[in-house]
C-alpha cells in the first residue's frame, strides 16, 4: 500500500491513538511498531514482496507439507478406537447426547462399530488401525490430535475454514498468511504450492486464495501435464536466445523508462520481476524432476505400484520442494471428496487408506533420512471426521464435532497423544482442540505469532486466527 | 455526483503528473499535500484493453452477453468452452465472463482482487507470473504479432521509420535518440536468433514483432505518469 492512500486525514483519530501522546501511548506504540512493520509489506518492501522477513520468534519448523485427506476420513477407524461401539452396536445414540443435526440427517440411525483391527504402535503405544499399517511404524514421530473439531457441516465450507479458518469464501488461506509473514526462502520457485492428485479440490482455489492480503500472496496449483506453472516455458516458436535476446531489450527500455524516476520503487521491481521469471523457468523444471531421485526412493513412496504412484508422485514432489526452500506445500489426497463415505466404509475407505499410507509413510522415512524431518512440519488430516452411527446401512455422515488430526517434524514433540472424544467418538470433550488452534500452532511452530500477523483490511486489523486461536502448547514444550 | 466528479476530474491538482520533484519530496515525503499524482500501474482490465486496442485487434461492439474468451492449454479446473463467435473474443475486458472459481488467468495474475468477498481498494503487486505471462501467453505474443503488422503497413521497409512509428503507436510519443539506438541495435543483433530463416522479409517481421512486444512489456506501457 502507498503511503499516501488520497483518502486519510493528515492525522486521523486512528493514528493518534496508535502513534499515542503520553506515556501509554510510548508503550502501545512500541508494542505495535512490530505489527506495524509487518502491517504494511508494500510499504515496508515495494521492491519484493516476497523477501525474506524475520519471524516473531525463533522458528522450529522451515517448511509445512499438509496432507489433506478431503472428504472426511473417519478418525473412529483410523486413530480413535472406541470399544464402547461395540457393546452399543445396532443401538441408538444414547439420549444423553442431546440433539444431533447432521448434514444428512442421519443422527436416528443406530450405532456401528469399526471393522478394523487395532494395535498400539512404537514405544508411545500409538493407537493405528489396520488400514494405516505403514504409517503406523512411524507412531513415534507423530503427535496425535484426537479432540479436532470445526465449525462446518458440508465439504466447501469445512475445507476452506481448513484453509483459511472460516466456511465463508475470501479469507487468506494459511499458506498465504505463512508468505506475508515470512516471505519466501527460494526466490526462483513459488513459495505456497497445491498439489491435487485426483479430481479439482472442493470450492476450488478460494482455499489457497490470498483473501484481502496481495494477490502475490497465493498459492499455486501445480499443473500435472506439462510445465507446473502456467506460461513457464517459452512457446514452441520462440528459441532460448531469442528470449533471451528480448529479455535484454526489455531490461533495456525499462531502464530507460526509470532512469528519471529513481525514487520509484515499482520500476525497479518490474525490472527484477523478469530477471525472476527467466530464473524461475530453470528453477521450477528442476524442482519437478522426478528422474534423478533414484528407484530405490520411489519405491520408498509407493511410486512403482499403480494404487500409490499418484499420491507417492506428489508426496516426493512435496519432499524435493521444501528441500527447495518452498515454505508451504498442500497435497490433497483424494481431491475431489475422494474420502466422503457416506456408504461402503470398507471399500471407499479401503482405497483411499491403500492409496495414501505408503507414500505418507516414505514421505516421513524419507524426511527422517535427510535430516529434513526437524525442520518441516507435516500435518495429516481431513476437513472433519464421520459419524459413529451409520448411514445407508454401510457409510458414515460428517462429524465435525470431534475428528482426529496428527503433526509429526518441525519442532513438535512426538509420541503424545492429546485430547479424548467421547466414549462414541461423536464429539471432542476433554481439551478441545479448535481450527483456530491448530493454525494459531502451525504459525507458532513458524515463527509467527498469530496475534501480532496482521493486514489492515476494510478498516480492521486482520489476523489468521480471526478473533480466536489458542496454541497447543504441549505439543513443543 | 457527476458535478463533483467534474469538480475533482478537471482540477489542477487531480490533472498533475507523477514527475519527481526533489524539493517538494523533502518537504512532504509521503506526499500528504498532494503536490503530483502518484505513478500508477494500469488494471488487469485496462491492460488487456490496452493491449488489444494497440495491436488493432480491440473489437468495440458494446452490449449484450458476457464473453467466454479461451482459456490457456491445461487449465482445467472450473475451465469454460469458448464463445463460438471468435471476433467476440476480442471484446472488451468489461465483456470478459467471470466464474468466481476461475478467474481469466491474465486479469487473475494483475492482481483481479478474491471473487469471494467485497474489495474496498485493490491491491497491486508486481510478481514473476505477471512478467511470465507477458513473455510467453499466446494472447502477448498475438498482440505483438498484430501491432508489428500494423507497424509494417505504416512504414514499410525503414527500420527507423517503424521504430518511430511503433513508438507513437504504443506511447504516443516519438523516441528518443537514445531509444532510437537502442531499437535499431537490438534489429542488428536480434536477427540471428530468430530460427525459422525462411525468407529476410519473415525474419525482418518476426523481429519486429519481437521489438514490439518488448514495447508492451515495458513499464512505460503500464503505468501512468
Amino acid at each position: 500500500m502507498k503511503p499516501n492512500e488520497h483518502s486519510r486525514a493528515l492525522r486521523s483519530r486512528r493514528d493518534f491513538l496508535l502513534r499515542g501522546t503520553g506515556l501509554d501511548g510510548l508503550a502501545l506504540s512500541s508494542l505495535l511498531s512490530a505489527e506495524a512493520a509487518l502491517a504494511a509489506p508494500g510499504g515496508a518492501n515495494a521492491v519484493n514482496p516476497l523477501a525474506s522477513k524475520p519471524p516473531h520468534h525463533a522458528p522450529t519448523a522451515k517448511s509445512v507439507i499438509w496432507l489433506f485427506m478431503e472428504g472426511g476420513p473417519s478418525h473412529i477407524d483410523l486413530f480413535d478406537p472406541k470399544p464402547a461401539l461395540e457393546r452399543l452396536a445396532g443401538q441408538p445414540v444414547p439420549p444423553s447426547y442431546g440433539k444431533i443435526v447432521t448434514a444428512m440427517g442421519t443422527a436416528n440411525n443406530t450405532l456401528m462399530p469399526s471393522k478394523r483391527k487395532w494395535k498400539q504402535y512404537g514405544q508411545s503405544g500409538l493407537w493405528v488401525s489396520d488400514w494405516y499399517s505403514h504409517m503406523a511404524k512411524h507412531a513415534d514421530d507423530l503427535t496425535l490430535l484426537r479432540s479436532c473439531w470445526a465449525d462446518g457441516l458440508n465439504h466447501v465450507g469445512s475445507v476452506c475454514q481448513m484453509n483459511t479458518g472460516s466456511i465463508l469464501g475470501g479469507r487468506p488461506s494459511m499458506g498465504a498468511w505463512t508468505q506475508y509473514g515470512l516471505g519466501a526462502a527460494n526466490q526462483d520457485l513459488p513459495a505456497f504450492v497445491v498439489l491435487a492428485d485426483e479430481k479439482p479440490v472442493t470450492g476450488g482455489p478460494k482455499n489457497w486464495s490470498s483473501g484481502f492480503l496481495p494477490a502475490t500472496y497465493q498459492g499455486t496449483l501445480f499443473r500435472r501435464d506439462g510445465a507446473p506453472i502456467l506460461y513457464l516455458d517459452n512457446p514452441e516458436s520462440v528459441s532460448a536466445k531469442q528470449q533471451r535476446s528480448k529479455l535484454d531489450l526489455i531490461a533495456t527500455l525499462n531502464r530507460q523508462f526509470a532512469a528519471d524516476k529513481p525514487e520509484d520503487t515499482d520500476l525497479q521491481a518490474r525490472l527484477n520481476s523478469y530477471e525472476l521469471a527467466y530464473r524461475m523457468q530453470a528453477a521450477a523444471p528442476e524442482a519437478v524432476d522426478l528422474s534423478k531421485e533414484s528407484d530405490e526412493t520411489k519405491r520408498l513412496y509407493g511410486i512403482d505400484e499403480p494404487h500409490t504412484a499418484k499420491y507417492g508422485t506428489n508426496l516426493l514432489l512435496a519432499r524435493r520442494l521444501v528441500e527447495r526452500g518452498v515454505r508451504f506445500v498442500e497435497a490433497y489426497s483424494g481431491s475431489g471428496s475422494m474420502w466422503d463415505s457416506h456408504t461402503d466404509m470398507e471399500g471407499n475407505h479401503g482405497k483411499m487408506c491403500r492409496s495414501s499410507d505408503k507414500p505418507i509413510a516414505g514421505l516421513l522415512s524419507d524426511l527422517k533420512a535427510r535430516g529434513l524431518l526437524d525442520e518441516t512440519l507435516v500435518v495429516w488430516g481431513g476437513e472433519f471426521g464421520r459419524t459413529p452411527f451409520y448411514e445407508a446401512g454401510d457409510g458414515r455422515d460428517h462429524n465435525p464435532w470431534g475428528f482426529s488430526m496428527w503433526m509429526a517434524g518441525g519442532g513438535v514433540k512426538p509420541g503424545q497423544t492429546i485430547g479424548t472424544t467421547d466414549e462414541i467418538g461423536l464429539r471432542a470433550v476433554d481439551r478441545p482442540i479448535h481450527v483456530h488452534d491448530i493454525h494459531a500452532t502451525i504459525l507458532h511452530l513458524l515463527g509467527l505469532n498469530h496475534l501480532q500477523l496482521t493486514y489492515l483490511h476494510n478498516g480492521r486489523s486482520e489476523r489468521p486466527t480471526l478473533v480466536a486461536g489458542n496454541l497447543i502448547q504441549e505439543i513443543y514444550s | 455526483m457527476k458535478h463533483m466528479h467534474r469538480l475533482i476530474m478537471s482540477s489542477s491538482t487531480y490533472r498533475q503528473s507523477s514527475n519527481f520533484r526533489p524539493a517538494a519530496a523533502e518537504k512532504d515525503p509521503a506526499n500528504q499535500l498532494l503536490w503530483r499524482y502518484e505513478r500508477r500501474r494500469l488494471e488487469g482490465e485496462s491492460i488487456r484493453d490496452t493491449g488489444l486496442s494497440v495491436s488493432g485487434l480491440l473489437n468495440p461492439e458494446l452490449f449484450g452477453p458476457s464473453v467466454r474468451p479461451p482459456l490457456p492449454k491445461g487449465v482445467a479446473e472450473g475451465a469454460w468452452k469458448s464463445s463460438p463467435d471468435l471476433a467476440s473474443h476480442h471484446r472488451r475486458s468489461i465483456y470478459t465472463f467471470l466464474r468466481r472459481n476461475n478467474l481469466y488467468p491474465l486479469l487473475d495474475v494483475f492482481d483481479m482482487p478474491d471473487t469471494h468477498l467485497s474489495c474496498g481498494r485493490r491491491g497491486v503487486t508486481t510478481t514473476a507470473p505477471q512478467a511470465l505471462t507477458y513473455l510467453n501467453s499466446d494472447q502477448t505474443i498475438d498482440w505483438a504479432r498484430s501491432f508489428a503488422s500494423k507497424v509494417l503497413a505504416a512504414a514499410p521497409s525503414d527500420w527507423k521509420a517503424q521504430v518511430d512509428e511503433a513508438y507513437r503507436m504504443a506511447y504516443s510519443r516519438p523516441p528518443s535518440p537514445a531509444e532510437r539506438d537502442t531499437a535499431l541495435t537490438f534489429f542488428e543483433q536480434h536477427q540471428s536468433t530468430i530460427a525459422d530463416k525462411q525468407s529476410s522479409a519473415q525474419v525482418h517481421a518476426a523481429v519486429l514483432a519481437d521489438f514490439c512486444h518488448a514495447l508492451f512489456d515495458s513499464s512505460e506501457f503500464i503505468y501512468i505518469n
